[in-house]
C-alpha cells in the first residue's frame, strides 16, 4: 500500500468509526454499534468494553466486561488475565493505549477517558501503531457519547419512575386495589359510555347491583383476611357469569355492579337475558364457597335496573341517566334484602317510594336512640295450664314525627345501617334492669326467665360476650333469668364461631333459644351442634294447625326432634282455643300467643306478676 | 478414516419418483442426515419437496440454489442428495427481514460443534447482523461455511430446506460434528477508488463521495471498459466490476452490484455506511488461480497434521456468470487438488458465508469458499508402526 492510500486508510478508519459513535442514546446499543463496526473495520477477533459502574462512585469497579463480542473468550484464564490487566491499566491515567500479548494473540487496551476501557484482540498480525494513534481522538468522542448516554439513562429512569408513580396513582384512583376491578369512579365513566351507546342505538342495557348478604358477619367473625379472600373468590365467580364486553366493578365493601350492554330493544328479550344472568349469579352461592382455611355460606341480593331509564317529560343528561340507573338498581337490591335475600328484583317505581320511606326511617332512628323514644313490651309465655312462666321482651318505637313504627319496618333498617348494635345494647340494659327490679321485689320467682332477641349484627360484634356479661354483672341479676333468642341466620354464616360464642355465655349460665325454628334455612344438621336450651317453633306452622295435616306432621316432627336433643320446645303464635287444645298432650315447655297475652307495657306486665 | 459423506446421488429431474429413488439409494448407506440441494428451475414443483421434507425422520437440510456443483460440473437442473456420516443439529431462524435485531439463542450442544454450515435466504435483509449475532455466540473456534439460497431472478421465495419444510426469509444453522478447514478466495483486484460510501441503506449505496452512487460508478466503469451503460444492461457490466470493502487485514470483502434504483446501486450483502469502497476488476485466470491456490495453500499448511477428505464448495453465481465457460476450470482445479474420487458437493450461491482468519463470520460476494473435512494424522500411531518395522 502506497503512502497516499495509507493516509486515506487512516482517514477512512477515523471517519467510519467516528460516524458510528453516538448513533443511539441507549448506552448498550450505542456501544454495540460502535464495537461491531470497529471489530469489522479493524479485523478484530475480540472486542470488549469495561465500564466504570456509573451508579458507584468508586473507580475500582471495572473488573468485568460490560459488553463483549464474541460473548465469551475461548479460555476463562484469558478472561481473568484480561480483567486484571484492564483494572491495572485503568488505575494508571497517564496511559491511553497499552499493547499486551497473551499466547499468540495481540491485545490492545484503549482508555475511554475515565469512563472505561476498550480491550481489543487481534489474532492475525498486530495493529499498526499509526492506526492505534488514529483511534485516540475517537476515544475522547466515545467518552462524551458514553457520558451523554449515562445521563440520558438517568433521565429516562427518572421519567420512568415518575410515570410508574403516576400510573399507580391513576390505578389507585380508578382501580380497586383488592380485586383489580374498576372502582365506582371508573365504573361511572364506563356506564356513561354504555348508556350513551344505548341512547344512540336505541337499545337497552341493565345495571345489576349486587350485595353480599351478611358480609359484615363474615368480616366480624372470621376476620378481614377471610373477608378479603371471600371477595376475591366472589369476583372470580362473577367474572365467570358475565358476557364478554360486560363491565364488572366493585363500588363498595361488599357491593358490586355489573353493566350488561347491548341487550337489544325487545323488552321480553332484555328481561330474559338479564334474568338468565341474575340466576346464574345466584346459583354461584348454592354451595358453600371454599376458602383457604374454611368454607363460607353466603347469598347475594341483586337489584336490577334496565337503562336508559324512563323519565317523565324531563330530558336527562348522561350523568343523570347514569346516577338514576345505579340508584334504581340499589333500591331494587334493598327491596330484595328486606324480603328474603338471596334473590333478584327489577326496579319498579313503587320501590322508590319504599326507598324514600326507608331513608326517612333511618334518619329518625338516630333521633330515637338519642331521645330515648324506644320502649319494651313483654309478652308472657304460659304453661299448658295457662300460668305465666316466662316472658319475651319486644321493642316498640313511637316517633313524635312518624307515630308508631312497627319492628318489621325499622329492625331491618337498623340492622343494615348498624344502628341495631346500639339499640340492642339499650334493650339488654333495659331488660336486665327490669329483671333486677323484679328480683328485688321478690316477684321474679313466678318466672323462669325473661328473653330478649339478639340480632345477627349484634351477635357478631367483637366484644359481644364481654359486654353482655358486664351488663348482667352491673345489674347483679341471676344470669339464668335472662335468655337470648337467636335466629338461624346468626348461626349459619359461621357455625364454629356461633358455637364458640354460645358456649362462652353458657359457661356463665346464660342460655340460648332458637327463634323462628323451621323458617328460612332450617337445617337439622346444625341443630345438635349448637348449645341451645330451647327452640321456638315458627308461628307459620302453628296458625290453624288443627286444620292443616301438613303442619301437624312438621310440628310433631319438630317436637320429637327437640325432645330427642333434650331441648325445651316452645310454641309461639297461638291465637285460638283450638290451637291451644292441639298441644295439650304434647311434650312442650311453654306456649306464647295473643290467645293468652298480647305484648304488655311494662306497668301492665308488673301488675300481672304482682 | 473419517469420510464426510456416506453417499452422494444426483437426479436430473425433480419428481416424486426421483426423490423416492434418491432416498432409497441414500438410506442404504445408513446416513445420519441428508444434505439436499436443488437447482432453481422454473418448472420446479416445491410442494413435492415440501412434503418430502416434512415426512423425514432423519435431519434434512439444504436449499434451492441457482445451480448445483457436482463432479466438477455445473448442474442447472436436478437435485443432489448427500448422506452425511456424522450427526448434525439444525436451528431454523425465521423472519430475518422483519427483525433487524437478531434474538436467537443456540443451545450449548450446538455451540460445542467444531463446524457449522449456515444457509440463508440470499435475498433476505439483515443477513450481516444475524451473522454477527451468530459469531457473538459461537466465538472464534468454530469454522463456519455456507451461502445464500434463492433464485437468480432475485425474487424472494421459499428456498431453505429443513424438516419443517421449505422456508423463506430465514437462516438455517447446521451444527456439524466433523471438523472443517476453509479456503476463501476471490482474486479480484482494485481498479479505482477509494470512494467514501457516505450514504448507504443496508445493501443500497446511495452516495459515493457525496455524489449519486450510480454516476460515480458509471463514470469509472465506462472509462475502464469503454462500454456504455445505455447500450448494455446494468448487470452485464456490473458483474465485471464489483465493489470491495477495505479491511485492516488488507483483505477486501467483495460486494456484487446487481441492479439500480434511481441513482442508487443495489448490492448483494450490506455495506457499512461511511466505509471506504473500491471498484474492483478481475481477470479470469487470476480468479481461477486464486481459488485453486487458496485450497492448495490450506492443504499444504496442514499437511503434517491433517488428512483431507470430501468437502463442500460454495461458489458465487456471479463468479460463474463472469467466468462463463472457464468456470469449469475452477471446479476441476479444486476437485483435482482433493483427488477426483472424493466428492466435492456444492452450489452456486447468492453470497458466500465463511468465518475469516480473525474468527468473525463474513458474508462474501464473488468469492469461492471451499470447506474440506479432515481427520487428524495420528502421529503416535505412525511412530508405533515404524518402531515395529525396525524391530
Amino acid at each position: 500500500m502506497d503512502q497516499n492510500n495509507r493516509t486515506l486508510q487512516l482517514i477512512s478508519i477515523q471517519h467510519e468509526l467516528a460516524m458510528s459513535i453516538g448513533l443511539d442514546m441507549n448506552l448498550s446499543v450505542m456501544l454495540d454499534i460502535f464495537m461491531t463496526r470497529m471489530q469489522q473495520r479493524l479485523s478484530l477477533s475480540t472486542i470488549q468494553v469495561f465500564m466504570r459502574n456509573p451508579a458507584v462512585a468508586s473507580v475500582d469497579t471495572i473488573d468485568k466486561p460490560f459488553l463483549s463480542f464474541p460473548k465469551n473468550l475461548t479460555h476463562l484464564s484469558e478472561q481473568n488475565w484480561l480483567s486484571q490487566v484492564v483494572a491495572a491499566f485503568y488505575k494508571n491515567p497517564e496511559l491511553s493505549i497499552s499493547p499486551h500479548q497473551y499466547t499468540n494473540s495481540h491485545w490492545y487496551l484503549l482508555r475511554i477517558t475515565d469512563i472505561g476501557v476498550l480491550a481489543v484482540q487481534r489474532k492475525v498480525g498486530e495493529i499498526d501503531n499509526m492506526v492505534l494513534q488514529a483511534l485516540k481522538p475517537l476515544l475522547s468522542r466515545l467518552a462524551l457519547s458514553c457520558q451523554a448516554c449515562i445521563e440520558h439513562q438517568f433521565l429516562v429512569d427518572e421519567v420512568k419512575t415518575r410515570k410508574k408513580v403516576e400510573q399507580q396513582l391513576i390505578e389507585q384512583s380508578y382501580i380497586d386495589g383488592l380485586t383489580g376491578l374498576p372502582n365506582r369512579k371508573m365504573y361511572n365513566l364506563s356506564l356513561e359510555n354504555s348508556i350513551a351507546q344505548a341512547l344512540r342505538e336505541n337499545s337497552c342495557g341493565a345495571v345489576l347491583f349486587i350485595d353480599i348478604d351478611r358480609f359484615k358477619l363474615v368480616n366480624d367473625t372470621l376476620g378481614h383476611g377471610v373477608g378479603d379472600e371471600l371477595l376475591i373468590k366472589i369476583v372470580s365467580l362473577l367474572q365467570g357469569c358475565v358476557r364478554v364486553g360486560d363491565t364488572l366493578a366493585r363500588v363498595g365493601g361488599d357491593e358490586f355492579v355489573i353493566t350488561l350492554s347491548d341487550l337489544g330493544d325487545n323488552a321480553s328479550d332484555v328481561e330474559t337475558t338479564v334474568v338468565r344472568i341474575a340466576q346464574k349469579i345466584l346459583a354461584m352461592t348454592v354451595t358453600p364457597i371454599e376458602l383457604k382455611h374454611c368454607s363460607v355460606n353466603i347469598s347475594l341480593s341483586i337489584g336490577i335496573c334496565v337503562f336508559p331509564v324512563a323519565h317523565d317529560q324531563l330530558k336527562l343528561s348522561l350523568k343523570q341517566h347514569c346516577n338514576a340507573a345505579i340508584k334504581n338498581a340499589d333500591i331494587a337490591m334493598y327491596q330484595v334484602k328486606r324480603n328474603v335475600r338471596n334473590n333478584y328484583a327489577f326496579y319498579r317505581h313503587e320501590l322508590q317510594v319504599l326507598s324514600d320511606k326507608r331513608i326517612n326511617i333511618e334518619k329518625h332512628l338516630h333521633i330515637a336512640l338519642r331521645e330515648k323514644q324506644f320502649s319494651l313490651c313483654y309478652q308472657p309465655l304460659v304453661n299448658k295450664a295457662g300460668q305465666v312462666i316466662a316472658a319475651e321482651a319486644l321493642i316498640r318505637w313511637h316517633s313524635p314525627d312518624l307515630g308508631w313504627v312497627g319492628p318489621a319496618d325499622f329492625i331491618p333498617i337498623a340492622e343494615e345501617s348498624g344502628l341495631i348494635v346500639d339499640i340492642s345494647k339499650w334493650v339488654v340494659n333495659e331488660a336486665c334492669g327490669l329483671i333486677a327490679e323484679l328480683e328485688q321485689e321478690q316477684v321474679f320467682s313466678r318466672l323462669k326467665y325473661l328473653s330478649i332477641n339478639i340480632s345477627p349484627r349484634y351477635f357478631s360484634q367483637p366484644q359481644f360476650v364481654e359486654k353482655l356479661l358486664a351488663t348482667v354483672k352491673q345489674h347483679q341479676i341471676e344470669p339464668n333469668h335472662l335468655r337470648l333468642e337467636i335466629t338461624e341466620g346468626v348461626a349459619l354464616v359461621n357455625i364454629d364461631h356461633a358455637i364458640k360464642t354460645m358456649q362462652l355465655l353458657r359457661e356463665h349460665k346464660l342460655d340460648f333459644m332458637l327463634d323462628d325454628f323451621g323458617n328460612g334455612y332450617s337445617s337439622l344438621s346444625y341443630l345438635h351442634k349448637l348449645p341451645l336450651k330451647a327452640v321456638k317453633i315458627d308461628r307459620s306452622f302453628i296458625t290453624d294447625i288443627h286444620l292443616s295435616s301438613n303442619n301437624r306432621v312438621i310440628v310433631n316432627a319438630m317436637i320429637d326432634i327437640s325432645s330427642h336433643f333434650s331441648l325445651e320446645c316452645i310454641i309461639e303464635g297461638i291465637e285460638s282455643q283450638a290451637e291451644t287444645d292441639y298441644f295439650q298432650d304434647k311434650p312442650i315447655a311453654a306456649i306464647q300467643g295473643y290467645y293468652f297475652y298480647r305484648p304488655l307495657p311494662v306497668a301492665d306486665f308488673r301488675r300481672l306478676l304482682s | 478414516m473419517s469420510a464426510l459423506f456416506t453417499s452422494v446421488y444426483y437426479a436430473e429431474k425433480v419428481s416424486e419418483q426421483s426423490l423416492t429413488e434418491l432416498l432409497v439409494k441414500s438410506t442404504k448407506s445408513n446416513p445420519a442426515a441428508l444434505f439436499v440441494l436443488c437447482a432453481d428451475d422454473p418448472l420446479l414443483d416445491i410442494t413435492i419437496i415440501d412434503e418430502f421434507l416434512q415426512q423425514r425422520l432423519l435431519p434434512v437440510f439444504g436449499g434451492i440454489f441457482p445451480s448445483l456443483l457436482y463432479q466438477a460440473e455445473v448442474k442447472n437442473t436436478g437435485i443432489l442428495m448427500a448422506g452425511l456420516k456424522h450427526n448434525v443439529q439444525l436451528e431454523l431462524v425465521t423472519g430475518l427481514s422483519e427483525q433487524a435485531c437478531a434474538q436467537f439463542h443456540l443451545q450449548q450442544t450446538m455451540l460445542n460443534s467444531p463446524s457449522m454450515m449456515v444457509l440463508v435466504d440470499g435475498l433476505a435483509r439483515n443477513i450481516a447482523p444475524y451473522l454477527q449475532h451468530l459469531f457473538n455466540q459461537v466465538g472464534h473456534n468454530v469454522r463456519v461455511v455456507g451461502g445464500g439460497a434463492g433464485s437468480l431472478s432475485f425474487k424472494q421465495k421459499p428456498c431453505l430446506f429443513s424438516n419443517q419444510g421449505i422456508s423463506e426469509d430465514a437462516m438455517l444453522i447446521i451444527g456439524m460434528t466433523n471438523p472443517l478447514e476453509l479456503a476463501i478466495a476471490h482474486g479480484w483486484e482494485v481498479l479505482a477508488g477509494p470512494y467514501l460510501a457516505n450514504q448507504v441503506d443496508d445493501n443500497v449505496i446511495e452516495q459515493l463521495n457525496f455524489q449519486p452512487a450510480l454516476e460515480v460508478y458509471q463514470t469509472a466503469v465506462e472509462q475502464h471498459s469503454e462500454l456504455k451503460f445505455n447500450e448494455h444492461t446494468f448487470f452485464d457490466l456490473a458483474k465485471t466490476y464489483p465493489f470491495g470493502i477495505e479491511r485492516l487485514d488488507d483483505d477486501v470483502l467483495v460486494r456484487d452490484p446487481i441492479t439500480t434504483t434511481d441513482n442508487n446501486i443495489v448490492c448483494v450483502g450490506n455495506i457499512p455506511e461511511n466505509t471506504m469502497l473500491y471498484i474492483l476488476q478481475g481477470k479470469a485466470e487470476n480468479l481461477i488461480s486464486s481459488s485453486v491456490s487458496a485450497v492448495q495453500y490450506m492443504m499444504d499448511s496442514h499437511s503434517e497434521t491433517h488428512t483431507f477428505h470430501e468437502g463442500f464448495l460454495f461458489d458465487c453465481i456471479s463468479r460463474q456468470l463472469f467466468l462463463q465457460d472457464k468456470f469449469v476450470e475452477e471446479l476441476q482445479g479444486i476437485n483435482q487438488l482433493v483427488d477426483g474420487k472424493k466428492a466435492i458437493v456444492g452450489a452456486l450461491v447468492l453470497g458466500e458465508i465463511a468465518s475469516g482468519k480473525s474468527g468473525s463470520i463474513n458474508f462474501h460476494n464473488k468469492t469461492a469458499v471451499t470447506a474440506l473435512s479432515y481427520s487428524q494424522i495420528d502421529k503416535a500411531g505412525d511412530a508405533a508402526i515404524s518402531s515395529l518395522k525396525i524391530s
